[in-house]
């Protein structure tokens, strides 16, 4: 029950992009096209994912029993380019239809705070393997939720008639307010402890 | 090759260097940041309890640590709860301070949160905070209203389900001292009273006596074959069944007396006769407003027929034991 | 990127012309999270300064070593370790800025400001416009978090630094110090940053 709790409140009350502010360079960045965001977030929820359990294991099996806590962050950003480097071997060997799909994403992820801040966050909230999982796995789902209603609306953006200095960075802004403003409404529905 | 064996190498060397640079600053760091964590907990706990000079740390379970307060000349003075919860937003991290006695509430501080600030995370402001001091657990909590009983608190406008939480978590801290408390042989013992039943010496007999005629006012003679009295009016009617029973209270033994009707159906009333139950809480079980409860009521006495005592509800419920122990044992031996 | 400029350019492009949180867009995790009032600003400013400036002096030197296929994951290292210096600093001289940061001080390792500058300027340019040019986008950085906290502060808490600046008749705007607030606050920066950059080319 309670990883399904983590996985709801990861992904939409306590949303990454919306709540913590992790993400926002690809959130501005390529969420002009509907398309393109929804690549980009499979890619980095896969990676997330991953993060969440191999972070877990480095922690637990290595950094606290050594009581290397301080050397988190070092290691965990390793980590995290070893694994998007890693991934994106894999696909390319294993899977040519899906690298295409999402190898051009797959370099921006290492420098994505999303997935760092995950790894950080998951290791203060204490979690155990399944549910620090989950919680990769949700805060993957709500980046990708993020990124594909941003898209959606820069899309009908194009059409529309914003005023000149707005266009680009401010008018997205703006609007990332507006849904924040939104997931409030959904804050209190379940609560991450 | 060359190539990557440079790779290697270069890599190889910034990471023993920041290796090196790192160890070394967390080297000399580390006892500032203890040092910190120190100082926070002192403070926190010198502000729930403020005579604390000295105190000790126990680790009841992976949310709460127990801080025993000392004064100067090592008394303990009281304790204090660092504990953890579930608030609106996040984790609720706070500390909470108890007399020795558990009673009440010597203060709260709020140690870390997440809530929505203005809002939820005004459950740091002093007026929530200074509202907890002096207050008997549990604590329940009112909205919109100056709180009236004393394990009331008022609820902060807007923001009721992180002063919930805060209720929660200091409650459910207090009910983990307790039964930390208890059994940790620091605790203070009840005064065994050496008297059993079954011998009972004169003075108590006389006691028993008072005690059934307050019950039951026109009582004219008891009688007493083995464990029971029978009491008679003055025309030597039968009027009812008393008998002692003891039980397990919260901190050791309470020992009763109860009054039946002539038919077993109703009980006429109880009276307490001995317990140690802890001053301001379990005590009140001798109240004669709790105690008033038990007259007429039908046996055997179903819990939900009593309200028990907030905070004492071990030593209440082990009451209506008690009652329908006696009222087996009656029953029994009358059948004979 | 090539063509050699002056130090003072180096370091006032950073301010202004080259803005790195509002004409390129980079590093807002930080700027947007902690900026609800004007001291964490200020801390989270000196502490990007601290590991811009030592990232870029470490890499300026040793740049010439590092093969080029390895070239990122060595400056991240090299980041990381002063974050983390940086977060230990923090966490013993100033425990309460310490915990109002949070995980955003580590997570400087991931603002694309650090790494950003590491590529596009560093590693092409000599040491000494290097610092300059981490020291003028950090004080650039430094100039937009603080602003942005003031005003913040000032709506979400009617206070700056602390102190009250609006009478009893002030209610304060409590979405400004959250989420959604800093949205918006930094969308309007960046609209008048343009507004304004575009009245100067007229």
């Amino acid at each position: 029950m309670k990883v399904i709790i983590i996985f709801i409140a990861a992904a939409i009350t306590n949303n990454f992009v919306l709540t913590y502010f992790l993400g926002l360079c690809p959130f501005l960045g390529v969420s002009g096209k509907a398309s393109s965001a929804i690549g980009m977030g499979f890619a980095s929820t896969f990676v997330m994912t991953l993060t969440a359990v191999f972070t877990w294991l480095l922690n637990h099996l290595i950094l606290r029993p050594l009581h290397l806590e301080f050397l988190e962050t070092v290691s965990f950003i390793f980590i995290i380019a070893s694994l998007v480097q890693f991934v994106e071997m894999f696909i390319r060997k294993t899977s040519p239809g899906l690298y295409k799909a999402l190898g051009i994403y797959l370099p921006l992820i290492t420098t994505n705070c999303i997935v760092f801040g995950l790894a950080l966050l998951g290791s203060i909230r204490n979690y155990n393997l399944l549910e620090n999982t989950f919680f990769g796995f949700g805060a993957g789902v709500g980046f990708t939720i993020a990124l594909v209603l941003m898209a959606g609306m820069r899309e009908e953006l194009e059409i529309r008639d914003v005023p000149e200095p707005l266009k680009g960075g401010g008018i997205t802004l703006i609007l990332a307010g507006l849904m924040a403003l939104a997931f409030l409404g959904f804050s209190g529905m379940v609560t991450l402890s | 090759m060359r190539l990557e064996f440079r790779m290697v190498v270069v890599l190889t060397l910034i990471a023993i260097f920041s290796g090196f640079v790192l160890s070394y600053t967390y080297i000399s760091t580390r006892n500032d940041i203890e040092k910190n964590a120190e100082m926070a907990k002192k403070n926190a706990l010198v502000k729930v309890l403020p005579a604390t000079k000295d105190y000790e740390e126990k680790i009841i379970d992976k949310e709460t640590t127990l801080l025993i307060a000392k004064d100067e000349n090592g008394r303990i003075i009281g304790y204090a709860a660092m504990t953890e919860g579930a608030g609106f937003q996040g984790k609720i991290k706070l500390m909470v301070g108890f007399d020795n006695t558990l009673t009440h509430i010597t203060g709260l501080e709020i140690l870390e949160n997440v809530e929505t600030p203005g809002l939820g995370n005004r459950i740091e402001e002093d007026w929530f905070k200074e509202q907890y001091q002096n207050r008997v657990p549990p604590i329940t909590y009112v909205k919109g209203k100056k709180p009236e009983k004393e394990n009331e608190i008022q609820a902060i406008t807007g923001a009721t389900i992180s002063s919930k939480s805060v209720v929660k978590i200091v409650n459910a801290a207090h009910e983990k001292l307790r039964t930390f408390l208890k059994i940790n042989p620091s605790s203070q013992p009840c005064d065994e009273d050496s008297s059993k039943i079954g011998e009972k010496t004169d003075k108590e007999i006389k006691t028993i006596i008072e005690a059934i005629k307050e019950l039951v006012p026109e009582t004219k003679e008891i009688t007493k074959i083995d464990d029971i009295f029978i009491v008679q009016d003055s025309g030597g009617n039968k009027i009812g069944y008393a008998g002692i029973g003891v039980g397990e209270g919260y901190n050791g033994e309470i020992k009763i007396i109860t009054l039946f009707d002539i038919s077993l159906k109703h009980l006429k009333g109880i009276k307490i006769l001995e317990h140690c139950e802890t001053p301001g809480i379990g005590s009140k079980i001798e109240d004669p407003e709790f105690l008033n409860q038990f007259t007429n009521k039908v046996l055997p006495l179903k819990e939900a027929e009593i309200d028990v005592i907030t905070g004492a509800t071990i030593s209440s419920k082990s009451l209506i034991e008690i009652v329908n122990k006696v009222y087996e044992r009656i029953k029994k031996e009358l059948k004979k | 990127m090539n063509k050699k400029h002056s130090l003072g350019y180096d370091f006032i492009k950073g301010l202004f012309k080259e803005n790195p949180v509002l004409i390129q867009l980079l590093g807002l995790c930080s700027v947007l999270a902690v900026s609800n009032t004007a001291i964490n600003s200020i801390s989270m400013g000196l502490a990007v300064l601290f590991v811009l400036f030592f990232s870029s002096f470490v890499i300026g030197l040793i740049k010439n070593i590092i093969p080029s296929q390895v070239r990122i994951p060595s400056f991240i290292v090299v980041i990381a370790t002063f974050v983390t210096i940086a977060d230990l600093f923090f966490k013993a001289k100033f425990p309460d800025i310490s915990k109002a940061l949070g995980p955003y001080v580590p997570l400087i390792v991931v603002n694309c400001i650090i790494l950003g500058r590491q590529e596009a300027f560093t590693q092409k340019n000599p040491l000494l416009n290097s610092l300059f040019d981490a020291l003028g986008m950090s004080v650039g950085y430094i100039i937009v978090i603080l602003a942005l906290g003031i005003v913040r502060e000032a709506l979400g808490f009617g206070t700056v630094f602390g102190f009250r600046i609006f009478g009893s008749w002030f209610h304060p705007l409590i979405v400004m110090i959250l989420p959604p607030g800093a949205f918006l606050t930094l969308g309007v920066f960046v609209g008048l940053m343009n507004w304004i950059s575009s009245k100067r080319r007229a």
